[in-house]
C-alpha cells in the first residue's frame, strides 16, 4: 500500500515551530539548551508522542523519538537533523530535516500502519556550535569520534557554564548511552542546501553523494626583503612567489573534474610596507575533495608545486597542515533509494556532495548513512531571510518518505 | 688643490658614531628599528644635537621636526650650503640607510670646526623627518612639505596603522619646533650622501657613485571587489579576489620585466603592501588591496607599464567576474640633479682618486625633492649586495669614509674656503 505523506502538515509544522524563538524581520533565535530550545524539543516530544513514538534521551541532550516496527529485534532506521539554530537563524536549517522525519512517522500512524524495522527521529543536540563549539559534537561523540567527557566541558561561547551544567539546568540531560546511535541500521538526514546549485539548475531535491575531506594548512613563503628600488633580477619577492602557489591551489582545483575545490582565504605580509619587498608571506590555504584520496594527491600536487617554486625562485615554502576531516562518502544502497523515490515522484534530481558539515557526515563514518537537499532561495542561509517555497519541502518529503519506509523493510 | 682634504676629517670618528646612534633602535640581527616620532626616535635626535652642538653648531628646529644646524660663514650675503639626510629607519631597517648622510656631514663639521676654518657661504646640516614613510606615508614627508610639494597641514594630519596623527607624535617626543620649513627653499645647494642601496657600485667596483638624475616614480594602488564565497563552494560560481589579485601580481612583475629599454634596462615593479577582506579562514575573500612602486629610467616606459598594468587588470576583472580599480597615488617625475653640483662631486672623486662612476638614482630620496626647487645632488657609495631596509645592510669603513671625503670635498668646492 502507498502511505500518504501530507506535505500541508509539514508545511504548518515547519512554521508552527518557528514561532518558537520567533525574532523580528522572520529569524529564529534558538541557542542550545536555552528556554527556546527546551520549548522546542518539548513541542517535538508532544508531536511525536501523539504519533505514537517514545522517547529516550542520552547524557548529552540528544533526542530519540522511536515509532516501533514490527520487528524491533531489527536495528531501528534513523531520520533526524536538529532543532537548534544559530542567534541569526532562520526556520528551516536543522528543523526541515527533524520535522520531515516526524511527517513520516505521523503518516504511517495515521494510515495505522508500521514499517518492519523500527523508525527513530533524532534531534541532535547543538548541531550548530553557536553556544558550544565545536558544531555537531554531540553526533561525533555518539559516533565515538570526540568523548562525552570533552563535549560536556564545552565553555559556553556567551556565558560562564559548560554545555554539561546548561544541559543539566534544561532539564533535557537523559540517561542512554549516545553511543547506542551506532546500532542504527541506516541514518537519513534531509537539509536545505544552503548554497546555489540546485535552485539555480531547476532541481526539485539534491542526493547528497558524501562530505568533503577538507585539509586547512598554513604556507610559509620566506623570500628575502629589500628597497623596492633594487634591481628585479636580484629579488626573492616572498609575495610573487606565494602568488603561484595561490594560483597553482585554483589549477589544482579545477584539475579535479569538479570534484575538488581550493581556497586561498587570508594571506599577510612581512614588513608589509610600500618601500619594501615582502621578505615573508604567510598564506592560508584549503583543500577539499569528496574522495579522499583524490585529496591526497591534490597535497602531493601542492607539495610538487610548492618546491618548484621555491627552487626556480631561491624561496623557502612550506606547508603546514594544521586541521582537517577525513572525505566521508554516503552510503551507495541508501542514495540509490533516495534517487529511486525522486524518480518515482517525478521529481528532478541531481547528486552533489555537501560542502557544509552536518550530524550526517560524523553518522557516515560509522552507520550507513544518506543526505538529501532540498533547494533554498540563493543559497541564503544563517539568516532570518533564509525561505524555500512549499514545493520544495513537499519534493523533499515525497523523495524521503519513500526512502525510510523502504530502508526500514516496507510497509509490514 | 683638494678643498677638503687639509682639514682633518677622520674615517675612524664617522665610524664609531655610526655605531654609536646604531645602538638607539638596535636590533638583534645587527639592525635598526628607529621608526619615525617615536621615543627612540628622540634618542636619536638627542644624541645628535649634542654632537652637533659640540662642534658649534646653532641648531633650529622646524614645525615638521626637521633639524637645521647652521655654520656662519664669512659672507653672511652668500644663500647657504646644505648636507643632509635621515636619521629614521624601516622597522626592519640598517645602520648606514640615512644616517651615513647625516654623520658624514656631521664629521665634516666636525673637522671644519677643529681646524677652525671658515667657509665663505654658510653651512647647514639637516636630519629631514619621516623620510621612510614606514609609520606614515607617503615617505620623504619633511622634506617634501619643506619644499612645498606637501602642505604642513596634510602632513601633521597624517595617521599611522594605530590610528596616531603626526603632529600629536611630533609634539609628544618634544621635537616639533616653530621655524618655518619653506625657509629651506632658500638654501644655495644641497648634497646628500647615501648608501646606493642597489649593487652596480660593488659589481663594477666602483667606491663613488655620482649621481646624476632621479628615475621616474609612479605609485599606484589597486583595490579588488569581488564577492565572499564559502572555501567549500564550487569553484565555478566563484568572484574570488585572492584569484584575481596572484595573477595581477604575477603580470606586474613580467611588466616590470619586459618594460626594457634599448640598452636592456627593466623597470622595476613592487607590491609591498596588501589587505585582504575579511580575512578569514572558511571564506575567500572579497576584497584586496595593495600598493604598487613601479620605477623606469625612461618616463616614457614607466607610463607605459601603468597602462600595462591597468590592461591587465581590465582583463583579469573580465575574465573573473570582479571589479578592479587602479588609482594613481603619487607620482615622481625624472628629477635631473644640478650640473655644477654633480661636477664639484665627479671632480672631487677624481681629485681623490677614487673609482667612480655617474648614475642615476632609482630610489626616492630627500635630496629629489630639494632639487625640484634648488640645485642639488646625491653621491653614493656601495653596500654589500645591493641589500638595504633590511637589517643585514652593510658597508665597509673604507666605503664610508670614501663618501665623506668626497662630500667634504664638493661641498667645500660649493662654499667656498675662506682665506685666513
Amino acid at each position: 500500500m502507498t502511505i500518504r505523506f501530507d506535505a500541508a502538515r509539514l508545511w504548518d509544522s515547519l512554521h508552527e515551530m518557528a514561532k518558537i524563538g520567533a525574532r523580528d524581520g522572520g529569524g529564529v533565535n534558538r541557542l542550545t539548551f536555552t528556554e527556546a530550545d527546551s520549548a522546542a524539543r518539548a513541542t517535538l516530544r508532544a508531536w511525536a508522542e501523539a504519533a505514537g513514538c517514545t522517547l529516550a534521551l542520552d547524557r548529552l541532550g540528544s533526542m530519540y523519538l522511536t515509532y516501533a516496527g514490527t520487528d524491533n529485534a531489527l536495528p531501528p532506521v534513523a531520520v533526524g537533523s536538529h532543532l537548534d539554530t544559530v542567534p541569526t537563524g532562520g526556520k528551516y536549517d536543522g528543523a526541515y530535516g527533524v520535522l520531515a522525519g516526524l511527517e513520516i512517522v505521523r503518516a504511517l500512524h495515521a494510515a495505522g500502519r508500521r514499517t518492519r524495522a523500527p523508525i527513530c527521529i533524532v534531534n541532535w543536540a547543538n548541531e550548530e556550535g553557536a553556544r558550544f563549539a565545536p558544531p555537531m559534537a554531540a553526533s561525533e561523540a555518539a559516533m565515538g569520534i570526540t568523548t562525552e567527557a570533552a563535549v560536556l566541558a564545552a565553555p559556553d561561547r556567551f556565558g560562564g557554564v559548560t554545555y554539561g551544567e546548561a544541559l543539566a539546568a534544561s532539564g533535557w540531560a537523559g540517561s542512554a548511552a549516545p553511543q547506542d546511535a551506532q546500532r542504527f541500521g541506516a541514518y537519513f538526514e534531509t537539509h536545505i542546501e544552503q548554497g546555489p546549485v540546485l535552485e539555480r539548475e531547476g532541481c526539485d531535491v539534491g542526493i547528497v553523494t558524501g562530505g568533503y575531506g577538507v585539509a586547512y594548512c598554513t604556507i610559509t613563503v620566506t623570500g628575502r626583503d629589500g628597497h623596492i628600488g633594487g634591481a628585479m633580477a636580484d629579488r626573492r619577492d616572498a609575495l610573487v612567489g606565494a602568488s603561484e602557489i595561490v594560483l597553482a591551489l585554483e589549477r589544482i582545483a579545477l584539475g579535479t573534474q569538479g570534484r575538488g575545490l581550493a581556497s586561498a582565504t587570508r594571506l599577510a605580509l612581512e614588513p608589509d610596507a610600500r618601500g619594501n619587498i615582502p621578505s615573508r608571506v604567510q598564506l592560508v590555504a584549503s583543500l577539499r575533495n569528496i574522495d579522499q584520496a583524490a585529496l591526497d594527491a591534490m597535497k602531493a600536487d601542492l607539495a610538487a608545486t610548492a618546491a618548484e617554486v621555491a627552487t626556480r625562485r631561491d624561496m623557502g615554502v612550506a606547508i603546514d597542515y594544521v586541521s582537517g576531516y577525513p572525505a566521508v562518502p554516503f552510503a551507495p544502497k541508501l542514495l540509490q533509494s533516495l534517487r529511486d523515490a525522486a524518480d518515482q515522484a517525478g521529481l528532478k534530481h541531481r547528486d552533489l556532495p555537501t560542502p557544509i558539515g552536518h550530524d550526517a557526515l560524523h553518522l557516515g563514518r560509522v552507520v550507513p548513512s544518506a543526505m538529501l537537499f532540498i533547494p533554498c532561495h540563493g543559497g541564503l542561509s544563517h539568516n532570518p531571510a533564509e525561505s524555500i517555497t512549499p514545493e520544495w519541502s513537499a519534493a523533499g518529503l515525497a523523495t524521503l518518505g519513500p526512502a525510510v519506509i523502504d530502508t526500514a523493510g516496507g510497509i509490514a | 688643490m683638494t678643498n677638503g682634504t687639509n682639514i682633518p676629517l677622520s674615517g675612524a670618528r664617522l665610524w664609531d658614531s655610526l655605531m654609536e646612534i646604531a645602538k638607539i633602535g638596535g636590533t638583534a640581527k645587527g639592525g635598526c628599528n628607529r621608526q619615525t616620532l617615536t621615543d627612540l626616535d628622540a634618542q636619536g635626535r638627542a644624541l645628535f644635537q649634542r654632537w652637533g652642538e659640540a662642534c658649534g653648531l646653532k641648531l633650529s628646529v622646524d614645525r615638521l621636526g626637521n633639524m637645521v644646524f647652521t655654520r656662519p660663514g664669512r659672507d653672511p650675503s652668500r644663500k647657504a650650503v646644505a648636507i643632509g639626510s635621515h636619521l629614521d629607519t624601516q622597522p626592519t631597517g640598517g645602520k648606514y640607510d640615512g644616517i651615513l648622510g647625516v654623520l658624514a656631514g656631521l664629521e665634516v663639521m666636525r673637522a671644519l670646526h677643529e681646524a677652525g676654518t671658515e667657509t665663505e657661504a654658510p653651512l647647514v646640516l639637516i636630519n629631514w623627518t619621516n623620510e621612510e614613510g614606514a609609520r606614515f606615508s607617503p615617505p620623504m614627508m619633511g622634506s617634501g612639505a619643506a619644499m612645498g610639494i606637501f602642505t604642513e597641514a596634510e602632513i601633521l594630519a597624517k595617521t599611522d596603522s594605530e590610528g596616531a596623527v603626526f603632529g600629536a607624535e611630533l609634539a609628544r617626543i618634544g621635537w616639533q619646533g616653530e621655524a618655518d620649513p619653506a625657509a629651506l627653499q632658500d638654501l644655495g645647494a644641497y648634497f646628500e650622501l647615501h648608501i646606493e642601496q642597489g649593487r652596480l657600485l660593488e659589481d663594477a667596483g666602483k667606491e663613488i657613485g655620482v649621481v646624476t638624475q632621479a628615475l621616474a616614480q609612479n605609485w599606484l594602488e589597486v583595490t579588488i571587489e569581488g564577492a565572499e564565497s564559502h572555501g567549500g563552494s564550487p569553484m565555478a560560481g566563484r568572484r574570488d579576489a585572492m584569484m584575481a589579485a596572484a595573477p595581477l601580481i604575477q603580470a606586474i612583475e613580467s611588466i616590470a620585466l619586459n618594460a626594457v629599454t634599448p640598452a636592456g634596462d627593466p623597470g622595476r615593479a613592487t607590491v609591498g603592501r596588501l589587505t585582504v577582506y575579511p580575512d578569514s579562514r572558511n571564506i575567500a575573500p572579497s576584497r584586496i588591496w595593495f600598493s604598487i612602486d613601479t620605477r623606469h629610467h625612461d618616463p616614457a616606459l614607466l607610463a607605459q607599464m601603468a597602462d600595462d598594468i591597468r590592461a591587465k587588470a581590465a582583463a583579469i576583472a573580465a575574465t573573473r567576474g570582479v571589479t578592479i580599480t587602479v588609482a594613481d597615488f603619487w607620482y615622481s617625475p625624472h628629477t635631473p640633479f644640478d650640473p655644477t653640483l654633480v661636477g664639484h662631486v665627479r671632480d672631487a672623486a677624481e681629485r681623490l682618486g677614487y673609482k667612480h662612476m655617474d648614475m642615476p638614482t632609482a630610489i626616492g630620496h630627500d635630496a629629489v625633492y630639494v632639487a625640484r626647487k634648488l640645485p642639488a645632488t646625491m653621491i653614493f657609495c656601495p653596500c654589500h649586495g645591493g641589500i638595504s631596509h633590511n637589517e643585514s645592510e652593510s658597508i665597509t669603513p673604507e666605503w664610508a669614509e670614501a663618501g665623506m671625503r668626497v662630500l667634504a670635498d664638493a661641498v667645500l668646492a660649493a662654499a667656498g674656503v675662506a682665506r685666513r
